[in-house]
């Protein structure tokens, strides 16, 4: 998990907070259209997929919790992957 | 050899409070999961009784205006982005520029409330309500705490800069406002999945 996001991006990331906004901007964006271009189970994977990247570019460069100790970061982490991970079963099954 | 041993344990201990300091209180970090806890919550009883009544559940999102929840979507990560810079330039010392930041992130948060409230009368003008059905209710109840949220937010971040102001939060001492701003960021997360479940999930 915690290698989601390539080596090379996440330096550039850390450095640049104006990066990371931009992205997550363009992610926001990319979600309201896939709601409407998409339908079905493609539509509900790719936006839960979404705020799960959204979730983690939040916690790990806007609150810089990269770097933080484990009993913060994990238990953050884990409820953007639990979450996500529901509404897809539940969307789709 | 007892100084050296010492010397280690001290340099530990100094590092160890260096890390905890920079990333915020562990009173703060209670508050933060406590939060998502009850936000958990919702969002599990969303998904529950969405099962007992899905045709009013598929319904639901395309009754409600998405442009005002991109909107505060796109405002609220904007804000999570502005505190972030807030914190960063007052580690570097531009005390005046971390002002700013934290001025345009509450300005943020107030626009928010604004379309909040105008998506709250152009539901009302639709004649749509809590009591339209389930779907509605839980809407209203979500999102309206979620308001809330915002609301202590914005109070807690005009705190925070009032201590930027007052001189009690400094380049080398300032863990109140990382805790402030850490909940700032939880208020963000919780619309990050609130967005996608309400306005855009059929």
């Amino acid at each position: 998990m915690d290698h989601s996001i390539p080596a090379t991006l996440s330096t550039q990331l850390s450095r640049n907070p104006g990066l990371v906004w931009l992205f997550l901007l363009l992610l926001i964006g990319a979600n309201a259209a896939l709601s409407v271009w998409l339908s079905g189970a493609m539509q509900i994977a790719l936006i839960c997929l979404s705020f799960l990247f959204k979730g983690q570019l939040v916690i790990d460069y806007l609150m810089g919790l990269k770097t933080a100790p484990e009993w913060i970061r994990w238990p953050m982490l884990l409820y953007f992957y639990f979450f996500s991970a529901i509404l897809i079963v539940i969307y789709i099954l | 050899m007892q100084q050296a041993i010492n010397t280690t344990w001290d340099s530990r201990q100094q590092s160890s409070s260096l890390e905890s300091t920079r990333h915020g209180s562990i009173a703060v970090w209670v508050l933060i999961f406590a939060e998502l806890t009850e936000f958990a919550f919702f969002f599990i009883a969303f998904i529950v009784v969405r099962n007992f009544y899905p045709e009013e559940f598929a319904a639901g999102p395309a009754q409600l205006n998405t442009t005002a929840g991109l909107s505060n979507a796109l405002i609220l990560i904007s804000s999570s982005f502005f505190v972030a810079m807030s914190l960063a330039t007052l580690r570097r010392g531009k005390i005046r520029q971390s002002q700013y930041w934290l001025i345009t992130a509450i300005g943020a948060g107030l626009l928010y409330c604004g379309v909040k409230y105008w998506e709250y009368q152009w539901n009302a003008a639709q004649g749509l309500s809590v009591q339209s059905n389930y779907f509605f209710t839980l809407y209203y109840y979500l999102t309206f705490n979620h308001l809330l949220h915002v609301l202590v937010g914005i109070v807690i971040l005009s705190t925070s800069l009032l201590t930027l102001r007052l001189g009690w939060a400094t380049p080398a001492s300032h863990q109140g406002m990382e805790g402030c701003i850490n909940y700032w960021h939880m208020v963000d997360l919780a619309w990050i999945i609130l967005f996608p479940l309400l306005y855009l999930l059929n």
